[in-house]
């Protein structure tokens, strides 16, 4: 014989009460799904910002501010005011204590994006979202000095292929270039496929590709025609790499790393800085919490407007309900108990709403996952729900039984007043 | 014997209006008693003071050996759970439950074990054995008055507050319900305090009450309560 209990009660009470119940539910499972996905975008958001680059452990430019640095070197943004010198990056590229580099030469562009000139060690040893490496969609890295490999971003908006031809504008990453390298065509070997990281938005190029372009300019300007140099006549003795403008760096052992660094920021041969990438987009990103305190406080906002329809549609039911209370009353209930059935009734509320928004941001995330990925960069990394997410939920189901404490104190008024009159 | 229902100058106001003055009463255990009234006499009033819903501001109301106006309203929740059941005059049940979880609800709210034989006799006995699975809704009123009856009495109380609960049943329903709860009610010596203001049914009972005869308050015309 099935035994009637607390939660079996509440249950057929909410059920009792169906298109209110759905209408409470909907609206505590819209705000909740609308909390987590701005916090799973944010979220996707700082982890695309955070490690756009991993497994570098210093980014050497010409002294300069810390975070102009970075910026420029990861994402594509702002310029050099100087470079690093040839003869320096091979110095300290061949310490013992260097695993890597990975050297980054800045300045072209093409239709708004920019060509970085680096070498095969990008391709090897570049990574971002802590192991992800580069890998190409089509093609295969640059090998000839007028190879071009370019990012996702870049083939997907100029709908460039294995084969389109490239041509750099000089100085330029932005707006309609005045000089163009159009004697020196590129043509685009690979694709790389998307990472959702600035590396989309940049066309790559070799060193030597990059000395090849500006063999013949004097001054920063193009030659004029009698005094151009023919890709076809350039040998490998007239392009060899004279400065590149930042280099990343891998040590063989973290605790080098600081170390290194301090040789590196106090070098006499030339003005260099050095800096540790993680620290300096930790701090970019807190620069940058403004918008993140925003989002914060509009998805709390939602969740405030979850939790007061929730308790317009309970306290609009107590009437409804006072012939209720009363049999409840009449058969032993206390008032505790009434205060007890309403907190219950609650409990259920959000406990559903909590799962149902669980299971459709699960989806949302499997349906809308790729899209985002591919029209934002925006990669939704495990694990599925964070430990903000986890307290928020925490937070809606703790705020909205402290809520019904209002109803509940209410019907339990009610309920005194009311006794077991029948006219109710 | 013991008495059920041992009032002594109850006095109780709703603000400044005084609804009721009743100097005695007494009521014996076992004892099947109707307490007659007109409409807006205090009669719905009197039973909850004896159910212990309201207080009263004077005089004592003992019932079942506890006297109510020495307990606080947790004791006074836990003796009407162990000692009272009630009966409405109409909506006795919770429409969302089934037939047998109205009949089992007051067991949620006491320590208690329902005792499942006891729980088939008793329904076998109203005939309500073919319906424990149904909404109540799909019930007679007369079926639900005996699901009301079978709730009451389930727990065993020692008093049966009844308040018009024939008013929507025709003539043979009425003393069919009646005859059904008073076997019930001898079976377990339960006293029986049964309101309403039909006199016809005075009859079927051990004594008849009237309220306007115990009480000293006095209505001119009682409907404006």
């Amino acid at each position: 014989m099935t035994k009637i209990t607390w939660l079996r009660l509440a249950w057929k009470s909410l059920n009792n009460r169906k298109f209110s119940t759905v209408l409470t539910v909907f609206s505590m499972v819209v705000s909740l799904v609308l909390l987590m996905s701005v916090e799973r975008i944010k979220r996707a958001a700082e982890d695309g910002f955070r490690q756009s680059v991993s497994g570098v452990d210093l980014i050497v430019g010409a002294r300069t501010g810390s975070m102009q640095l970075v910026l420029y070197s990861v994402f594509n943004i702002g310029q050099a005011t100087q470079n690093v010198s040839i003869e320096s990056y091979d110095e300290i590229r061949n310490l013992p204590e260097v695993e890597w580099t990975i050297p980054y030469s800045l300045g072209d562009g093409h239709k708004g994006f920019r060509v970085v000139a680096t070498n095969q060690d990008f391709f090897k040893f570049y990574k971002f979202r802590s192991q992800e490496q580069i890998e190409f969609a089509s093609g295969a890295p640059f090998k000839d000095y007028f190879d071009v490999v370019i990012g996702a971003d870049v083939a997907k908006t100029l709908g460039y292929v294995v084969g389109s031809d490239v041509v750099v504008a000089h100085g330029v990453t932005s707006g309609v270039a005045i000089q163009e390298h159009s004697d020196k065509p590129f043509k685009v070997v690979g694709v790389m496929k998307p990472t959702g990281t600035p590396l989309d938005r940049a066309l790559y190029i070799s060193l030597e590709a990059m000395e090849a372009i500006h063999i013949d300019w004097q001054s920063g300007s193009a030659p004029s025609e009698e005094k151009q140099i023919k890709a076809s006549d350039i040998k490998p003795e007239m392009v060899k790499p004279r400065a590149i403008t930042s280099f990343f760096l891998r040590t063989k052992n973290r605790i080098e790393t600081l170390k290194l660094q301090r040789w590196i920021n106090e070098y006499k041969e030339e003005p260099l800085l050095a800096v540790i990438p993680g620290v300096v987009l930790s701090e970019l990103w807190t620069s940058l919490s403004m918008i993140e305190k925003v989002l914060k406080t509009l998805s709390f906002l939602v969740m405030a407007v979850g939790l007061i329809s929730m308790l317009i549609a309970i306290m609009t039911s107590l009437n409804e309900r006072r012939r209720e209370m009363a049999i409840l009353r009449a058969v032993g209930a206390s008032l505790k108990n009434i205060v007890l059935l309403i907190l219950m009734e609650t409990f259920l509320l959000s406990t559903l709403a909590i799962f149902i928004s669980c299971v459709i941001k699960v989806l949302l995330e499997l349906v809308f996952g790729p899209w985002l990925q591919s029209t934002y960069g925006l990669y939704l990394q495990a694990p599925i729900f964070s430990f903000n997410e986890i307290i928020y939920l925490g937070i809606m189901l703790v705020s909205s039984i402290l809520i019904s404490f209002i109803p509940a104190i209410r019907a339990m008024k009610s309920a005194l007043k009311d006794g077991l009159s029948s006219k109710l | 014997m013991m008495n059920s229902i041992e009032i002594r100058n109850l006095k109780f106001s709703y603000g400044l209006t005084e609804i009721l003055d009743i100097p005695a009463l007494t009521i014996a255990e076992g004892e099947i008693v109707f307490l007659n009234g007109p409409s807006g006499s205090g009669k719905s009033t009197l039973l909850e003071l004896i159910a212990g819903i309201l207080k009263s501001q004077s005089g004592s109301v003992n019932v079942c050996g506890h006297n109510l106006s020495e307990m606080n309203p947790g004791q006074l929740d836990h003796f009407r759970a162990q000692n009272v059941g009630y009966i409405f005059q109409s909506f006795n049940l919770i429409p969302y439950l089934s037939v047998l979880e109205n009949i089992q609800l007051p067991f949620l709210f006491q320590k208690n074990q329902l005792d499942e034989k006891e729980l088939l006799h008793l329904v076998k006995s109203l005939g309500l054995i073919d319906y424990l699975g149904r909404a109540v809704s799909q019930l007679s009123v007369g079926q639900q008055q005996r699901v009301a009856v079978a709730r009451a009495l389930i727990k065993k109380p020692k008093l049966i507050l009844a308040d018009e609960p024939t008013s929507a049943l025709d003539y043979n329903h009425r003393e069919n319900f009646l005859k059904i709860l008073f076997n019930l009610c001898r079976l377990h010596k339960t006293s029986v305090l049964f309101v309403s203001h039909d006199l016809t049914m005075s009859k079927l009972f051990d004594r008849t009450v009237s309220l306007t005869e115990v009480n000293r308050v006095k209505f001119e015309s009682a409907e404006l309560l």
